[in-house]
């Protein structure tokens, strides 16, 4: 059975739901490997990794929607509740830009009293005095500004793009089956409305990534389930520009358990670069798995190493802490054989280097 | 039938707020519906059916019920849930078992969900209440009743505001009747309209399908309309649409079908109901008996 199925996936053929499970259980980690391998070198034959260099800005930590998973945020009228100055903001902006960063990545608790007028001007500003491009808010962030606002998600949507958000990070997917994310956070953006989110970006025109948090109590069914509706909307609107799987990071949450191990994400990594067919570009996550997992993933079907994230708090507060900074990606990226590459957005080269 | 042109075939549309997941794409032309939709009150849409003044219409079950034999079924469409509906309510000061010979009062608005009530009264309660219908307009607790029955925005805010102590979600005393689903409302189309304007009716049926799919893969943007028509919070609409249902797969046909066995045999309904189903443009049509 898994030897059809390999076939499949090496004459280019899109897997089924119960293929692909077949094949998760089935197959060992070399053989998902493997055939992963083949896959990204089919769609990346030229053995370039690219990154892009971007800052993340959580613009508040204060967020009503009290996660299990999440250890960052702290309910309204907490005392380390903040909420970043316009100043602070532009003071970031500019040290990325210095950096030779490209790219903003703003994400934020949902503030109560943080309405879309707040961003409008946020976003215009920034617009008006840096050349960054704006990769910000979460679908979930979206959906709760609907909500506020009582407004159609897409009319939200329309109303940044001109104040000038430029794409969607794909955040708040976690596992998109609503048993799942009943479970671990009740209030977030049911899977509908996330898809709902993404789908009225992708109609504007804006590109998105996706994202899956897996180690959440989920089986492999509804692992697969998430990919799915993922595969099933980049048909609809090809607009995600990127997958990005990682696992679930236990420290400092109310929802504890064991985190997946490397070997497991390696495996899901593999299967979701056979699965999404559709898909042009599989991340790595260095933040959550470090940079020698992140080097071996380049193997396992990752084409892309993310980003330098210059900052990120949220799952450095759930006690995640690779750092790593631009001399050390390309050291990376070098040293497991490829040819760096820093790109934009949209993932326009932007600067080749050399290759170790 | 009348002069066709731009006002024709016409599309009765209720105007409530559980129309709105099948109607918000037609109304704002995501959709394209090849028919003039008229919005109005059951009761209006109704007698306008059938006098001929529309050619497909939503009706309530009961009224279908009452006139089966002049109106098709449009296969896969319907409003139903399975379990909790939150909008049709019987609220009591006591306990339903304790409502023997006590006045219960009954909504003026909704013949199927009276029709519900007394079934699960016969059958589940086993109570007879002194049953008497309010008249349109009045307060809820109009002739001061023990318990009454509320539907639509009515039963949403008897329910928040909390003054009878029992409450009785009518659609989840059904499942716990029945094991089914309970189906409040059908489309139908005009026997004559069917026969000699087959593809007119296909590409009404299409557009309506294609209209319930939006309204599935859009649940944020029609919570965000709904809160702003009734001034309540997304969330709460968001809850009250995510029970109800907009199929009419097999088990839905099995509840509708029980309604109506069950509906004749307390005599609530005067004759069995024989369900007749649109087969589509090129094939014949499906009948379902009740009993």
């Amino acid at each position: 059975m898994k030897e059809t199925i390999a076939c499949k996936v090496l004459d280019g053929e899109r897997l089924s739901f119960h293929e692909a499970e077949r094949l998760y259980q089935e197959a060992d980690l070399l053989e998902l490997g493997y055939l992963a391998n083949q896959v990204r070198q089919k769609l990346h034959p030229e053995g370039t990794v690219t990154f892009v260099v971007d800052r993340n800005i959580n613009y508040t930590n204060i967020c009503v929607n009290a996660c299990r998973f999440c250890a960052f945020y702290r309910p309204p009228g907490h005392p380390e509740g903040y909420v970043l100055s316009r100043e602070e903001i532009g003071r970031k902006i500019e040290a990325t830009l210095a950096a030779g960063g490209t790219q903003i990545l703003m994400q934020g608790g949902l503030h109560p009293e943080l309405g879309l007028a707040w961003f409008e001007d946020l976003f215009s500003w920034i617009k008006s005095r840096y050349p960054v491009t704006l990769h910000s808010l979460s679908p979930v962030e979206i959906d709760d500004l609907a909500r506020k606002e009582r407004l159609p998600v897409a009319e939200v949507l329309q109303r940044l793009q001109k104040a000038g958000l430029d794409s969607l990070p794909g955040g708040g997917a976690e596992i998109l089956v609503d048993r799942v994310r009943n479970r671990v956070s009740p209030k977030k953006t049911s899977t509908a409305r996330w898809l709902e989110v993404m789908r009225a970006a992708h109609a504007l025109g804006m590109k998105s990534t996706a994202t899956m948090v897996f180690g959440l109590g989920e089986t492999i069914g509804e692992r697969i389930a998430h990919l799915e509706a993922i595969r099933q909307l980049q048909d609809e609107t090809g607009g995600f520009t990127a997958f990005i799987p990682w696992s679930f990071q236990p420290g400092n949450t109310d929802l504890g358990g064991e985190e997946a191990g490397a070997c497991e994400y390696l495996r899901i990594l593999a299967l979701s670069r056979i699965y999404l067919d559709n898909f042009p570009n599989i991340q790595v996550s260095w933040v959550t798995q470090g940079t020698k997992i992140a080097q071996t993933a380049l193997f396992f079907g990752a084409n892309d190493f993310g980003s330098t994230m210059l900052e990120e708090n949220v799952v450095r507060a759930a006690g995640a802490s690779f750092h790593a900074d631009q001399e050390e990606l390309l050291r990376c990226i070098r040293a497991a054989g490829f040819r760096p590459a820093q790109r934009d957005n949209e993932y326009h080269i932007w600067r080749s280097f050399q290759a170790g | 039938m009348p002069e066709m042109g731009m006002e024709w075939p016409r599309l009765g549309r209720v105007s409530y707020l559980n129309c709105l997941p099948l109607f918000y794409a037609l109304e704002t032309g995501q959709v394209k519906v090849p028919a003039k939709i008229v919005a109005d009150h059951p009761a209006v849409l109704n007698k306008a059916f059938r006098q001929g003044e529309l050619e497909v219409t939503a009706v309530s079950s009961l009224a279908y019920g009452q006139f089966a034999e002049e109106a098709l079924v449009l296969p896969g469409l319907s409003i139903a849930c399975h379990g909790r509906v939150g909008s049709v309510v019987l609220v009591s000061r006591v306990p339903v078992a304790e409502l023997g010979g006590r006045p219960l009062s009954l909504t003026p608005y909704s013949a199927t969900s009276v029709v519900l009530l007394r079934i699960l009264l016969q059958r589940l309660y086993r109570v007879a209440p002194d049953l008497f219908i309010r008249p349109a307009g009045s307060p809820l607790d109009w002739g001061q009743p023990e318990a009454l029955l509320a539907i639509g925005d009515e039963a949403l805010q008897v329910v928040r505001a909390g003054r009878y102590p029992f409450v009785y979600d009518l659609g989840e005393e059904w499942r716990q009747l029945t094991g089914k689903p309970m189906v409040f409302a059908l489309w139908v189309a005009r026997r004559d309209f069917a026969s000699m304007y087959p593809e007119e009716l296909a590409g009404i049926w299409q557009a309506l399908q294609a209209a319930r799919a939006w309204g599935k893969r859009h649940p944020g943007t029609l919570a965000a309309v709904g809160a702003q028509r009734l001034g309540v919070e997304p969330e709460f609409i968001e809850d009250y649409f995510a029970v109800l249902n907009y199929d009419l797969d097999w088990p839905h046909l099995e509840g509708l079908l029980t309604f109506y066995r069950l509906a004749h045999a307390e005599g609530l309904l005067l004759h069995p109901v024989a369900l007749e189903i649109w087969g589509g443009e090129d094939e014949g049509n499906y009948r379902l008996q009740s009993a």
